[in-house]
């Protein structure tokens, strides 16, 4: 009894949570002039539904170029920040050298210093580094100022320094350098941590909106958020075509999120250790 | 296949401490050489000075007549086995055995035949697919031990291979590293705190105490012939008895004066005992030759122990009886048909021809 009514305390408010995202995706198919019809009420109207709104939506949004452009951005972000986030992480919590406390220090400062204070000393620096205007410097420019993140140093050198000693020694023994072991042993032991980095970043730019608005100048640049926020300013304002956009780019995180979660699980790393 | 030597190695760790004191070894070409002591006695620092895990703070370590002080882990020709297996979590057990090959760059097939010929020897071809997740700890153990055979290593260092596993499997292990030994022939050097496996396995045995050697034997030798009165405490189950008291001479005859009782010490003993007369010692006397007085009735009286029982424990085959002379604690294995009770008195006859005797400040055996 005690349970049945948990459950329904735990579905009411799942609910309350995807009432608004139901709502949107229900009205995504909507007519223009229904949208707003009936409140939440409207989701139980089936009249007229149809795709014209996504149809106008990737046309008008240019959403094509938009995904495109995301893609790349987050993949670059992502695979120039595994490598380099990692190796920093693992020289942070394996290598002895001087002044090694110090780095590690002034990566915790910037942790905690926000993007939006960084933006402008960032787009005087990718300014004078040239990377405006063209296509290729404008997707550099997106990715390379967040290539490299202090909080993914940190949260993977804690996961470095958790490895057992045994492991990485027993890669000596067998005959590993330092990069065979990051690369082979290390690396391959934290991937559960890799794969929450990934996921987090994964998030975090895909809905990347002060930055992106900033740099790129040109129609052919433009990554998602800006096509999407694109459409509340380009008249005639259609609430039809606005939420099948939200719905398109909503689609790809949830689809990564997915394919991810298989991922960020409890390592099997106990299982060569003892 | 090689010769390993220490010569006057220390370790000296930051901070001062010193966790090797002038160690000096030299282990034979195929010979298994067993470190043992109590936790931080410096065992496995010995071993991982030779593996190159830890940098020699002073002193050389040879390995088939190179000094290898300067040499890193990879090219010593070592393998070692590790108390937590430290297997490659994400790797098959057939990857885990090949990696050490592959990074020497070994042809393919050199590596599978390898591999399997391993593998065989240790029973766990049915596994090779699986990831050391789906092993459980003696296979685990078998797929550590086959990383390190594979490499057809100048010599094998094991670190505790077996503390991880359950008692049964323990004793099948050591069993199946001693009958690997035997097949492979190669150098061994085995670390354990389990002195039981010391006299199993290893062909010498060193003992160790904070850092200093305190012996080394074979395990005969260092059962019968302790060196101190540590290692006569530390070798053997259950432990050495030990009474304090002082030798006393009268006439030709010597004695050891306990204080409530007194043994006559027989010859040869005697004779080497006489210029410690007055000396404080220790008495050392293993539990298989203290006797109740029934299992020897014609027995000396002047080599006689009163003592009350305290405890009690029914092995099957003998008894361990644990009893107490008001000032020393004993332990003594009697025949299984002895019925005693907790609080009897007891009478013990102490085989005094194979008593020891510790005495000056560093404990050393007197005879
Ligand atoms: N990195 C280190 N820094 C300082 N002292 C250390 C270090 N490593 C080990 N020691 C000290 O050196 C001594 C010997 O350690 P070691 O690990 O060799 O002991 P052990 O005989 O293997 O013990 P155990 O049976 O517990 O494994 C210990 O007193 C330990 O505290
Ligand atoms: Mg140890």
């Amino acid at each position: 009894m005690k349970r049945a009514l948990g459950w329904l305390a735990a579905g009411a408010i799942a609910l309350g949570f995807l009432l608004p995202l139901l709502w949107m995706l229900h009205a995504s198919f909507r007519p223009e002039a229904e949208v707003f019809t009936g409140g939440f009420r409207g989701l139980f109207s089936f009249r007229g539904l149809g795709l014209d709104n996504y149809a106008a939506a990737w046309r008008r949004a240019a959403l094509g170029i938009g995904l495109l452009n995301s893609i790349l951005q987050v993949a670059g972000i992502l695979g120039l920040g595994l490598l380099f986030n990692s190796m920093a992480a693992f020289a942070l919590a394996r290598f002895e050298f001087a002044g090694r406390r110090l780095l590690f220090g002034l990566v915790l400062v910037l942790i905690i210093l926000p993007v939006e204070v960084l933006a402008v000393p960032l787009l005087l620096t990718v300014r004078d580094l040239g990377l405006t205007g063209g296509y290729g410097r404008t997707l550099a420019a997106l990715v390379l100022p967040f290539a490299v993140k202090a909080f993914n140093v940190y949260f993977l050198r804690q996961h470095f320094l958790a490895l057992p000693r045994d492991l990485e020694e027993a890669a000596v023994v067998d005959g590993a350098g330092p990069f065979r072991i990051y690369w082979s042993v290390a690396l391959p032991a934290i991937r559960p941590a890799l794969a929450t980095v990934l996921v987090l970043d994964v998030l975090t730019h895909w809905s990347d909106f002060i930055w992106p608005l900033i740099v790129c100048t040109r129609a052919e640049t433009r990554t998602v958020q800006l096509a999407l926020a694109n459409l509340f300013t380009q008249p005639p304002i259609q609430w039809g075509d606005i939420l099948a956009c939200a719905v398109l780019v909503t689609l790809p995180v949830l689809l990564v999120f997915r394919l991810a979660q298989r991922h960020v699980v409890a390592s099997d790393l106990g299982a060569g250790i003892k | 296949m090689a010769k390993v030597v220490l010569e006057n190695v220390f370790k000296i760790y930051p901070g001062d401490v010193t966790a090797v004191h002038d160690a000096c070894l030299e282990i034979q070409d195929q010979e298994f050489v067993v470190l043992v002591g109590p936790s931080g006695c410096g065992k496995s620092t010995t071993l991982r000075m030779v593996a190159g895990l830890e940098d020699i703070s002073r002193g050389s370590i040879f390995i088939d007549g190179k000094k290898v002080n300067d040499i890193p882990p990879k090219d010593r020709d070592i393998a070692m086995v590790f108390q937590n297996y430290a297997l490659y979590p994400h790797m098959s057990v057939y990857n885990n055995m090949a990696f050490g090959l592959k990074l020497r760059k070994y042809p393919k097939a050199e590596i599978h035949k390898r591999v399997m010929e391993a593998a065989e020897i240790l029973g766990i071809v049915d596994y090779l697919e699986r990831k050391p997740k789906a092993l459980s700890g003696g296979q685990r153990q078998r797929v550590a031990v086959g990383r390190a055979i594979v490499r057809k290593p100048k010599a094998f260092l094991f670190d505790e291979p077996l503390s991880n596993l359950d008692a049964k499997m323990r004793v099948q292990m050591r069993a199946e590293i001693s009958k690997l030994h035997n097949r492979l022939k190669s150098t061994m050097i085995y670390v354990t705190h389990d002195q039981i496996e010391a006299m199993t396995m290893g062909d010498r045995i060193v003992v160790m105490k904070d850092g200093w050697i305190q012996q080394v034997d074979t395990p005969l030798n260092i059962y019968n012939q302790p060196a101190n009165q540590f290692v006569a405490g530390f070798i053997g189950s259950p432990p050495m008895n030990f009474f304090k008291g002082r030798i006393v001479r009268e006439g030709n005859a010597v004695f050891f004066d306990e204080g409530q009782f007194r043994l006559a010490v027989p010859e040869p003993a005697a004779g080497k005992l006489a210029p410690h007369a007055g000396q404080d010692v220790a008495l050392g006397i293993r539990p298989e030759h203290v006797h109740e007085r029934g299992e020897r009735p014609e027995a000396d009286p002047a080599r006689v122990v009163p003592a009350t029982v305290e405890v009690v424990e029914m092995m099957g085959s003998e008894v361990y009886l644990y009893a107490s002379t008001g000032r020393s604690n004993f332990t003594a294995r009697v025949q299984a048909a002895c019925r005693r009770q907790i609080g009897d008195a007891v009478e013990v006859v102490l085989d005094m021809e194979r008593a020891h005797f510790f005495g000056g400040a560093d404990e050393k055996a007197l005879l």
